[in-house]
């Protein structure tokens, strides 16, 4: 199935139960999440596509980038964009957490806080119980406060006093960090970087962008009302419809492991890059399939996403300096590989 | 659409430029004076410079080309005004000028055309390629067959190390002629670099084969290895016509006018107080060892057996049908069988003539002469291997035998002991026999012997008694003096054998000493050692030669044969690889056989056409006949790449396709379905629709590629190895 042209859902109520059937269903709730988000951000589409990518591939994004150039911007329309359709839990729309280095795992996962009036104690949400949360300076702050996090990125769970406390599915990190900065920072391992699924570099915008941003800048801005939010229901079935229905050939599987196996092999790479991470690459390729329009992966899905899949998983040898060319060098057998293999 | 090459860097332009000036030098060399070559050369650079400025400003296609062939063409008219106008300041000047000008323009346009086609559409760099080792294949086919030995400091280190230097010239050439093509043809893939590189170099090959026929290089002939006619006078053969009347002059047609020149004169050979050296005029390459009774190599042109009244002279047929006087051209020609086989060995020669003679030379008694290929044409006239019959025994071991055989006819007795009418010969011959052995006065071998004995006590070798106003010379020497030589041993031996019953005839043509000879199985045979001796007839064994060794002779002792000379020419004989009757080894393991290898490599490349048209076929077919989509999609790629756009390494088949846009428009679709159909779940209509898209796009392709184009598409054997 292709799609010619996004369709636009005339569902009627944005906070209502509407059910995705289809996924054309699926393209629609993604497209309008994207319309939402790039009226608020300017001039940052690749990095929008690679963010929702993340968002209904399961995964989460570490943004590289300077201050000032709109990551907070875009994390909250991001959580603009999704209505919570479950109002009677703990878990809100969006949440930002600024790390510092003195700060505790505690601060972020919640506490129990003794309740005088129940005479019990009480758990007290930390800022992970929201759908969409934005980690700013990820790197500031010491590496117990980032393991935490990194538990509840993983397993969609936190446990505090030795409970665990679920959070849920929709669990949605965009973490930040300056990477110029770095003076007394805890730069995050490799093992730690591992569970990002996207590690993304955002360069400048460019003059147009720039400009437009300038233009707009203190004139009261209309919010994005006219463009349909969606509910925290349907991306969920968003994700799930993807994962199902998106066809992923078998040749496309052999052309990521052997991706994975050239980078390995490659002389200038002394850690290469995990079997998690072509797991956590299946459903990105899925969901990048979608937003352009097909419901199989195709090989320019892969050439698009190794980079930003691989890149920040690998250690190389000192002298060199963009593992990204390693990983856009060594895709290329296996992506020529490919397309042989389609015409056999 | 045309591909457009990357524009040159200014490295890659020097490179080219200093190729070009070497080319015009190697085209040039020959033709121009050095100041022609000179501005040839600055024209040549000049015409590069030009090229890349033309082609970033965009000069259209047509146009440069027509400028490059104009700029060429008119400069052999310029050249010839100004030579005629006489617009220069002196004679030389103006042909200075009137040169510079023809060879400058030329340069200029070959060079600015052939740049700017090849800087603007990849395809050209063959033409320019084809040019470049055109230059060195040109140059290098005069150093064919050891013609040029220049430079001195190579071909002469070379021979001092036994290499050919035309090899080391050649690989030189092949070395210089792949570095240009890899230079030109850089921006392709590893393999297709490699087949341009084959084709080419298989291009300049033939080049270099053909230019065979447009030779300029001087004839060996005349370098002093064989015999001019005035030369010939003194070798040895003149010496059977030297006598004029008696030898024979009427067989040997070519050296007429050497007999008479020789004879007439009166001046003998050895009259000269500095006797010329004697010239090769055969080369013998034995097949098998053999060493000859007598340590003497008999090597027979011809045999004298019919008395006309005066002498002894060659009889027509069907007399002396055992020895073949005609050289063997496509068959192998038999002589009957009058050598019987039980006492004779066969012995495999082959034989190189190094001058024309009217009859075949061979190894006495040859029974069979074959054609084989002449394996340096220059040099040597004719070629053939002989199958000789020698002696198996020593002649005495045949004591007992009848000359005559009880089955000859009247007519071939009367043929063989036809003597002249004198009665002296048989007197004579009663003379010498009135000594032999009782025992033995029956057997006309031991009569034989005994004549033969007789004439080497008494008889004197000497050339300065030639007997040549006598009306018999034989009669004269064996009535006379007894001086004389081979001729006159020769027919007077055969005049008392006959007289005695016993079938003789004289025999013409060379003996050579073989210890004289060189170690190896290559006889040179020189111009004087011709000879001529007496042949009997033996019944049950066929004729066997009988020669006389005067015991007295003022013969100096003959020269030993230069044996550089003796092995070069066997070198060069014992390159026929069809004509050895027994297997010989290589005797230059660097020696190629360029013909043999020419050829497989023409049938291989041949054979890979074929297969490659039928591949591209196959695959065109395959859709038609299928119907399966991916099938037709191949094809329709197939279609582009035919046209050179197919699929790069590092492109996806979206990028690609992408790109084809340009050309088809509907080849992102068809590419986009195609993937569904490989990658994706695959539907009906989605295959109907791919099905119907691959019409779509090559009515597309037809539209917008130029009908030259998609003709030289159709025609491209290979494209099809280049869809990815």
């Amino acid at each position: 199935m292709t799609f010619s042209t996004p369709p636009s859902l005339d569902k009627p109520t944005p906070g209502g139960p509407v059910s995705v059937q289809s996924l054309d269903d699926a393209r629609a709730i993604a497209e309008r999440i994207r319309a939402r988000v790039r009226y608020d951000v300017m001039g940052r589409d690749p990095v929008i596509e690679l963010v929702l990518v993340a968002l209904f591939g399961d995964g989460h994004v570490l943004l590289e980038d300077y201050p000032g150039s709109g990551k907070t911007t875009l994390a909250k329309a991001l959580g603009n964009s999704i209505v919570d359709d479950h109002q009677d839990d703990h878990i809100v729309d969006f949440r930002r957490v600024q790390f510092t280095p003195d700060l505790l795992p505690s601060d972020i996962t919640g506490v129990m806080i003794f309740d005088t009036e129940t005479n019990t104690f009480q758990f007290r949400h930390g800022p992970v119980f929201a759908h969409i949360l934005l980690v700013d300076e990820i790197n500031r702050t010491s590496p117990k406060v980032q393991a935490a996090l990194l538990e509840a990125m993983a397993e969609k769970q936190v446990t505090v006093d030795n409970v665990s406390h679920a959070l849920d599915d929709l669990f949605f990190v965009i973490a930040t960090q300056n990477p110029l900065d770095s003076v007394g920072t805890y730069p995050l391992p490799l093992a730690q970087l591992d569970r990002f699924l996207f590690k993304i570099r955002m360069d400048h915008v460019d003059r147009e962008s720039e400009l437009e941003v300038l233009a707009s800048w203190g004139k009261p801005r209309q919010r994005p009302e006219h463009l349909e939010r969606v509910t925290r229901n349907q991306l969920v079935q968003a994700r799930a419809l993807i994962r199902e229905q998106v066809v992923v050939s078998p040749k496309v599987h052999e052309c990521l492991v052997d991706i994975a196996r050239v980078i390995r092999q490659d002389r200038r790479v002394t850690q290469g890059v995990s079997t998690r991470s072509l797991v956590l690459a299946i459903p990105a390729l899925q969901t990048l399939a979608l937003l352009r329009g097909r419901d199989f992966v195709a090989p320019e899905d892969i050439e698009h996403l190794a980079v930003p899949i691989f890149r920040h998983r690998l250690a190389v040898i000192p002298g060199v300096d963009d593992p990204g060319k390693v990983v856009s060098e060594a895709m290329r057998g296996p992506l020529d590989t490919l397309a042989r293999a389609t015409i056999r | 659409m045309t591909t457009r090459p990357a524009a040159e860097s200014n490295g890659v332009l020097a490179t080219l430029a200093v190729i070009h000036v070497g080319v015009v030098w190697l085209y040039l060399r020959e033709l121009a004076t050095d100041a022609a070559i000179v501005t040839g050369g600055l024209a040549a650079v000049a015409g590069a410079l030009l090229a890349r400025s033309a082609d970033r400003r965009f000069l259209r296609l047509p146009l440069g080309a027509l400028l490059g062939l104009g700029t060429a063409l008119v400069a052999i008219p310029l050249g010839r005004a100004v030579l005629h106008g006489g617009w220069g300041p002196s004679a030389k000047g103006t042909i200075l000028i009137g040169d510079a000008v023809t060879f400058g323009l030329l340069a200029l346009g070959v060079v600015f055309g052939l740049r700017f086609l090849a800087s603007r559409v990849r395809v050209f760099a063959a033409l320019e390629a084809l040019y470049v080792v055109g230059s060195v294949s040109y140059m290098f086919a005069t150093h064919r067959n050891q013609m040029i030995h220049r430079p001195r400091w190579l071909s002469d280190w070379a021979w001092s190390r036994g290499i050919d230097p035309q090899l080391l010239l050649q690989g030189f050439g092949v070395a210089v002629a792949v570095l240009a093509v890899v230079t030109l043809l850089r921006r392709q893939k590893a393999l297709k670099l490699a087949l341009s590189a084959l084709t080419l170099l298989l291009v300049g090959w033939l080049v270099y084969r053909g230019a065979e026929h447009l030779h300029i290089e001087p004839d060996i002939d005349t370098s002093g290895l064989s015999l001019t006619d005035d030369q010939n006078g003194r070798g040895g053969k003149g010496d059977s016509d030297g006598k004029g009347d008696k030898g024979g002059g009427g067989g040997q047609g070519d050296q007429k006018s050497d007999g008479t020149s020789g004879g007439g004169s009166g001046s003998g050979g050895g009259a000269g107080p500095q006797p010329p050296p004697p010239l090769p005029v055969a080369v013998a390459v034995f097949h098998e060892d053999y060493a000859p009774e007598g340590g003497l190599l008999y090597f027979r042109q011809q045999v004298l057996s019919r008395y006309d009244g005066h002498h002894l002279v060659a009889a027509d047929a069907p007399w002396d049908a055992d020895v073949l006087t005609t050289f063997p051209t496509d068959a192998t020609l038999k002589a009957p069988p009058v050598q019987a086989e039980a006492f004779h060995k066969r012995m495999p020669v082959s034989m190189f003539l190094l001058v024309d003679h009217p009859q075949p030379v061979a190894l006495t008694a040859s029974v069979e002469l074959a054609p084989i290929d002449n394996p340096a044409p220059r040099r040597f006239v004719a070629a053939y291997s002989a199958i000789s019959y020698v002696l198996a025994q020593p002649t005495i071991r045949l004591v007992g035998r009848k000359s005559v055989p009880a089955d000859w006819t009247e007519d071939q007795r009367r043929h063989y002991l036809e003597t002249p009418d004198d009665p002296r010969y048989a007197s004579l011959a009663d003379e010498i026999l009135r000594d032999l052995d009782p025992r033995f006065a029956g057997d006309d071998l031991m009569k034989a012997y005994t004549i033969k004995q007789w004439l080497e006590e008494n008889g004197f070798y000497t050339r300065k008694e030639r007997h040549e106003s006598a009306d018999d010379p034989a009669a004269s020497f064996l009535f006379g003096s007894l001086r004389g030589y081979c001729v006159h041993f020769a027919h007077a031996a055969v005049h008392l054998f006959r007289s005695q019953g016993i079938a003789a005839r004289v025999a013409i043509g060379y003996a050579v000493d073989n210890r004289m000879r060189g170690a190896g199985s290559t006889v040179l045979i020189l111009g004087d050692r011709a000879h001529a001796w007496p042949e009997i007839h033996l019944a049950g064994v066929g004729w066997v030669p009988f020669d006389i060794y005067p015991e007295q002779s003022d013969e100096p002792p003959p020269r030993i044969v230069d044996q550089s000379l003796e092995s070069l020419l066997g070198e060069l004989a014992r390159d026929d690889k069809t004509g050895g009757r027994a297997e010989e080894p290589l005797s230059d393991p660097f020696r190629i056989p360029w013909a043999v290898v020419g050829f497989w490599l023409l049938l291989g490349f041949g054979v890979t056409l074929a297969l490659a048209y039928a591949v591209k076929v196959g695959r065109q077919l395959a859709w038609m006949a299928g119907g399966d989509p991916v099938r037709a999609y191949v094809a329709t790629l197939d279609r582009f790449s035919d046209v050179g756009v197919a699929r790069r390494p590092d492109e996806t088949r979206e990028r690609h396709a992408a790109r084809l846009a340009a050309l088809a428009p509907s080849m992102p679709r068809l590419t986009a379905l195609h993937l569904k159909l490989t990658l994706g779940a695959p539907t009906d209509e989605a295959r109907a629709e791919a099905l119907a898209l691959c019409r779509q796009v090559r009515r597309e392709l037809a539209g917008s590629v130029g009908a030259p184009k998609r003709a030289l598409g159709w025609l491209n054997p290979l494209g099809w190895w280049f869809t990815r």
